[in-house]
C-alpha cells in the first residue's frame, strides 16, 4: 500500500514538475514558462499563508471555548462556513475537471494490483486536493487548542471529528470523481453534465435574492433583511462537524461515519464499472458539410471563421461560455427590476443591461479569442498547410470571433428588450453597434496575444482549456478597456446632447475607428503570427 | 531533371542537435519516392521543412520549381500533406474537414460536393460522416486526413506513415490509389517504417539516418549498388544495424 501510494505520488508529482519545466525553444517560450511558474507560486502562496491563518484562528478559538470565552464560539460558524465550502468544491471540482483525469483506468486496470487496494489508493489520494490539503492543520490546531485550555474530553473528540471529516471528504471526492468518470465515458452526456452543473453553479449567484424576505423601498433608499440561519445547515458535514464538538456528542459523527460508509461504497462501485469497460464516446452532429460563405471574406477566411465557429458551438468550454454568459445578464435585469427606483433614468435600465452583458461576454470570451490559434490544435497544423496568408487566417478569426460574440450578445438582447422594454429605439441600435466596436476594436490585441503567447489546450475538456496567464490578462483588460471606450463615449455624448440621434452617429463613429484600427493592428499581427508559425502548429499540438 | 523536390545542404537544428543535417534530396516528378529511416532519423523533421511547417536553418528548398518560403501559397496549392499527427480538427466531422479544405483551396461548390461524396465513399468514411473527427478510430483519422489531402487535386503528395493503423484492406485501396496517382502524372513522397510496403510500391528510395541521406536513388540501382536484392539488407547495411542484433536479455524466460 505504501509502495502504491508512493509510486502514485511520485507520477503526480513529477507531471506536476514537467508541466511547470515545459519547452523553452525561444524566448517567448521562456517567458511564457516564467509566467506559469509564477502564477503556481502566487497560488502556493496565497494558500499557504490563508491555511497558516485559519490554524490560528481555530487553535485561539479552541482554547477560547476551553476557557468558556463567549466570542470563541464564533470558530464553530468559521468551521461551519469553510467546511461548506470545502466540501461544495470537493464534490464539484471532478465535474470541472472534465475528462482529465491524472492516471487512466486502462493503465490503472493492467497494474498487478488488486482491485481493492487501488480503489483505497484512490480514496487516500484524494486527501493531497489542496483544498483538503489546507484545511488538515486547522483541523488539527482546533483540539490542540481545546487541550491546551485544559477540555482534553472535547479535545478528543474534536479530533476524532477531524479524523470524521477528513474521511467524508476523501470518499465524497473519491465518488464524485469516479462518477463523473463514469457520466463523462459518455461524452455528449458528459457535455451536458459539465454544462447542467455550471448552469447551476452560475444561477446560484441568485441565492441571495431567495434570502431577502424584505426590498420595500423608503425615502433611505432600498432596505434589505436577510433571513437568519437555516436548520438544514446542522446536517452539512461542517454542521455535524460543529455540532459534535460544541455538543459534546458523538451522534454527528456516527451520522458522518455513515454518510462516509455509503460514498466509498458508491465510490468502490463506480471504480469496478471504470475498470470493467471504456464506454461509448461517440456523438453525431448529423448535418450536411457545406461550404459557408461570409460577407466581405475570401473563402479561405470564411473557412477559418466558420471554422472557428463550430468549434466554440461544439466544444464544451465554448458551449459552456455561450450557455452561461446571458446568466449574469439575465441576474443583473432582474436585480434592477427588483430594486431600482424610478428616478427618471429607468427608461436607460435595459439599454444599460445590453451594455453589461456585452462587456461580460466579450470578458467570458477571452478563453477563445486570447488563444484562438491554439485551441484549433492540430486543426491549426491543417490551417497551416492549406494555401491561406496570414492575414486571411487572422481576419477569418475575427470574423469567427464575431460569430461566437454574437450568440450569447443575441441573448442578452432578448433579456434586456424582454424584461426593460423602455428606452428609444435609436438607443437599443446605439448600444448594439457600441458592443460590435468594442469586439472589433480587441480583435487586433486577441490576436497578437494568441500568437505571442499560446497555450497548448482542448476544448473538448473544460479544465484542459485554459488561456495562457499572459494572454489572459492582456485580453481581459483589453477587453475591459474597450467596453469603457464605447461605454464612456455612449453615456457621454447622451449626457452631453441628450440628443438620441447624436449617440448613434457617436456609436458609428467610433465603430469606424475600430474598424480602422482593427484593420491595421490585424496586419501587424498576421505578421506576428508569421513570425510565430513554427512555435504555434507545435504548442498547439501540445509539444 | 525536372525535380518535384529538390534541396541543396538542407539542414534544421533544434538548439545545438541537428535534426537535419545537410541533405541533398532530388524527387523526379512522377516518381514514388519511399524516405525511410530509424526513429529519430529525421523523416518527420524533413517533412515539415519542406511542406512549409518548419523554417530550415540553412540551405535551399525547390517544390515544384518553387520555393515554399518565399511562395508559400504558391507552393501550398499544388501539395497535398499527411503529416505525423494527421492534423484534423477534432470538432469537425470528415466532411466538413474535407468541406474546409475545399473552401481553403477555392474549389468551386459543385466540384467540391462531388469529390467530397466520392472521397468519403472510397474511404469507407460515408456512414460515419455525420461523427465527430474526436469520435473516429486511428484509421479513420488517416483516412480522412488523407481525403483530405487529395481532395484539392495536388500535383505533390506528402505522406508520413501513411500505412500505419491502417487495417489491409483500405491499406490495399491506398496503395492502388498511390500507383494510379502516379501513372497519371503526380508524386509521391512517403515515409514508412514498414520496408516490405516501399519495396513493392516505390519506385525511387532515400534513407536518412541521424540527420544524413546516406543513400538516394532509384530502388533497382541501389539494388545494384549494394549487390543485393533485399531491401531490409540495403537498409540495415546503410544505417549501420547489420550486425547489431540486441544483446540477450538473460533474464528475460518464459
Amino acid at each position: 500500500m505504501i509502495r502504491l501510494l508512493g509510486a502514485f505520488l511520485t507520477l503526480r508529482w513529477r507531471l506536476f514538475v514537467n508541466g511547470l519545466s515545459g519547452r523553452r525553444r525561444d524566448a517567448l517560450e521562456r517567458v511564457s514558462r516564467i509566467s506559469r511558474v509564477f502564477v503556481a507560486a502566487s497560488i502556493a502562496l496565497t494558500v499557504i499563508p490563508a491555511s497558516m491563518i485559519l490554524m490560528v484562528i481555530a487553535f485561539a478559538g479552541g482554547r477560547g471555548v476551553a476557557e468558556d470565552n463567549p466570542n470563541a464560539a464564533a470558530v464553530f460558524v468559521g468551521a461551519q462556513a469553510v467546511l461548506g465550502l470545502v466540501t461544495i468544491l470537493v464534490a464539484l471540482t471532478p465535474v470541472l475537471r472534465f475528462g482529465a483525469a491524472p492516471t487512466s483506468s486502462t493503465r490503472l486496470s493492467l497494474l498487478p494490483v488488486p482491485r481493492s487496494l487501488l480503489h483505497a489508493a484512490h480514496l487516500v489520494a484524494q486527501l493531497a486536493d489542496p483544498w483538503v490539503l489546507a484545511l488538515v492543520p486547522a483541523l488539527l490546531a482546533l483540539p490542540a487548542g481545546l487541550l491546551s485550555g485544559g477540555r482534553g474530553g472535547t479535545g478528543g473528540l474534536a479530533l476524532l471529528a477531524a479524523v470524521a471529516i477528513l474521511a467524508f471528504l476523501a470518499s465524497l471526492g473519491s465518488a464524485a470523481s469516479l462518477f463523473a468518470g463514469l457520466v463523462f465515458r459518455n461524452r455528449r452526456i458528459g457535455e451536458l453534465a459539465t454544462i447542467g452543473v455550471l448552469l447551476i453553479i452560475s444561477a446560484s449567484a441568485f441565492l441571495p435574492t431567495a434570502f431577502i424576505r424584505d426590498h420595500a423601498k423608503d425615502p433611505k433608499g432600498t432596505r434589505v433583511v436577510f433571513e437568519g440561519k437555516h436548520p438544514w445547515l446542522d446536517v452539512t458535514p461542517g454542521g455535524l462537524y460543529a455540532r459534535a464538538i460544541e455538543q459534546h456528542t458523538v451522534a454527528p459523527l456516527v451520522t458522518l461515519a455513515l454518510a462516509t460508509i455509503v460514498l466509498s461504497g458508491a465510490s468502490r462501485w463506480a471504480f469496478g464499472r471504470l475498470l470493467d469497460g471504456p464506454g461509448d464516446t461517440k456523438l453525431s452532429v448529423g448535418r450536411a458539410a457545406a461550404p459557408r460563405r461570409f460577407v466581405g471574406l475570401s473563402p479561405p477566411a470564411a473557412a477559418i471563421a466558420w471554422a472557428t465557429f463550430r468549434l466554440a458551438a461544439r466544444s464544451v468550454r465554448g458551449r459552456v461560455i455561450l450557455f452561461t454568459s446571458p446568466i449574469p445578464v439575465l441576474m443583473l435585469a432582474i436585480l434592477w427590476k427588483r430594486i431600482l427606483i424610478d428616478n427618471g433614468w429607468s427608461s436607460l435600465v435595459g439599454v444599460m443591461v445590453l451594455g453589461v452583458g456585452s462587456a461580460l461576454t466579450l470578458f467570458s470570451l477571452q478563453t477563445i479569442l486570447a488563444n484562438q490559434f491554439a485551441v484549433d490544435r492540430a486543426g491549426l497544423t491543417l490551417t497551416f498547410l492549406g494555401p491561406a496568408s496570414a492575414r486571411q487566417i487572422v481576419f477569418g478569426k475575427a470574423a469567427g470571433g464575431a460569430l461566437i460574440f454574437a450568440a450569447p450578445q443575441a441573448v442578452a438582447a432578448a433579456i434586456a428588450i424582454l424584461l426593460h422594454p423602455k428606452g428609444p429605439m435609436g438607443l437599443w441600435v446605439a448600444a448594439l453597434v457600441s458592443a460590435l466596436a468594442a469586439y472589433v476594436a480587441q480583435t487586433p490585441v486577441a490576436a497578437f496575444v494568441s500568437a505571442a503567447f499560446p497555450a497548448a489546450c482542448d476544448l473538448m475538456k473544460l479544465r484542459a482549456g485554459n488561456v495562457h496567464p499572459l494572454a489572459g490578462i492582456c485580453g481581459m483588460l483589453t477587453s475591459v478597456a474597450v467596453s469603457a471606450a464605447a461605454a464612456a463615449v455612449f453615456a457621454g455624448t447622451y449626457v452631453a446632447t441628450g440628443s438620441v440621434a447624436a449617440v448613434v452617429g457617436s456609436s458609428l463613429v467610433v465603430l469606424a475607428a475600430a474598424c480602422v484600427w482593427a484593420a491595421a493592428g490585424l496586419s501587424l499581427a498576421a505578421q506576428a503570427l508569421d513570425l510565430r508559425r513554427e512555435n504555434l502548429a507545435m504548442i498547439a499540438q501540445g509539444r | 531533371m525536372d525535380h518535384a523536390i529538390h534541396t541543396q545542404s538542407l539542414r534544421r537544428e533544434f538548439g545545438s542537435f541537428a535534426a537535419v543535417d545537410g541533405i541533398d534530396l532530388a524527387v523526379p516528378r512522377g516518381s514514388l519516392y519511399g524516405f525511410v529511416g530509424p526513429n529519430g532519423a529525421g523523416k518527420s523533421t524533413t517533412i515539415k521543412c519542406l511542406t512549409g511547417l518548419l523554417k530550415p536553418t540553412s540551405g535551399a528548398i525547390r517544390i515544384l520549381g518553387l520555393d515554399p518560403w518565399a511562395e508559400p501559397e504558391a507552393v501550398k496549392r499544388q501539395v497535398g500533406v499527411v503529416p505525423e499527427d494527421l492534423a484534423l480538427f477534432e470538432h469537425l466531422t470528415a466532411a466538413e474537414t474535407l468541406a474546409f479544405v475545399g473552401q481553403v483551396h477555392g474549389l468551386d461548390r459543385a466540384t467540391l460536393t462531388a469529390r467530397t461524396a466520392e472521397l468519403l465513399a472510397l474511404m469507407d468514411l460515408a456512414q460515419v460522416k455525420g461523427r465527430l473527427v474526436a469520435d473516429y478510430s486511428h484509421g479513420m483519422r488517416k483516412k480522412t486526413s488523407l481525403a483530405a489531402a487529395l481532395l484539392p487535386a495536388p500535383k505533390l503528395l506528402f505522406l508520413d506513415e501513411p500505412f500505419e493503423g491502417i487495417d489491409a484492406i483500405a491499406s490495399r485501396q491506398i496503395k492502388d490509389l498511390l500507383l494510379s496517382y502516379v501513372k497519371r502524372g503526380g508524386t509521391v513522397f512517403l515515409t514508412s517504417h514498414i520496408l516490405e510496403i516501399v519495396e513493392r510500391l516505390c519506385d525511387h528510395l532515400g534513407i536518412i539516418h541521424k540527420g544524413k541521406l546516406v543513400a538516394s536513388g532509384s530502388i533497382d540501382a541501389l539494388r545494384a549498388r549494394e549487390g543485393t536484392q533485399s531491401l531490409e539488407t540495403l537498409f540495415l547495411r546503410l544505417v549501420g544495424a547489420e550486425d547489431g542484433a540486441a544483446a540477450p536479455l538473460t533474464w528475460l524466460s518464459g
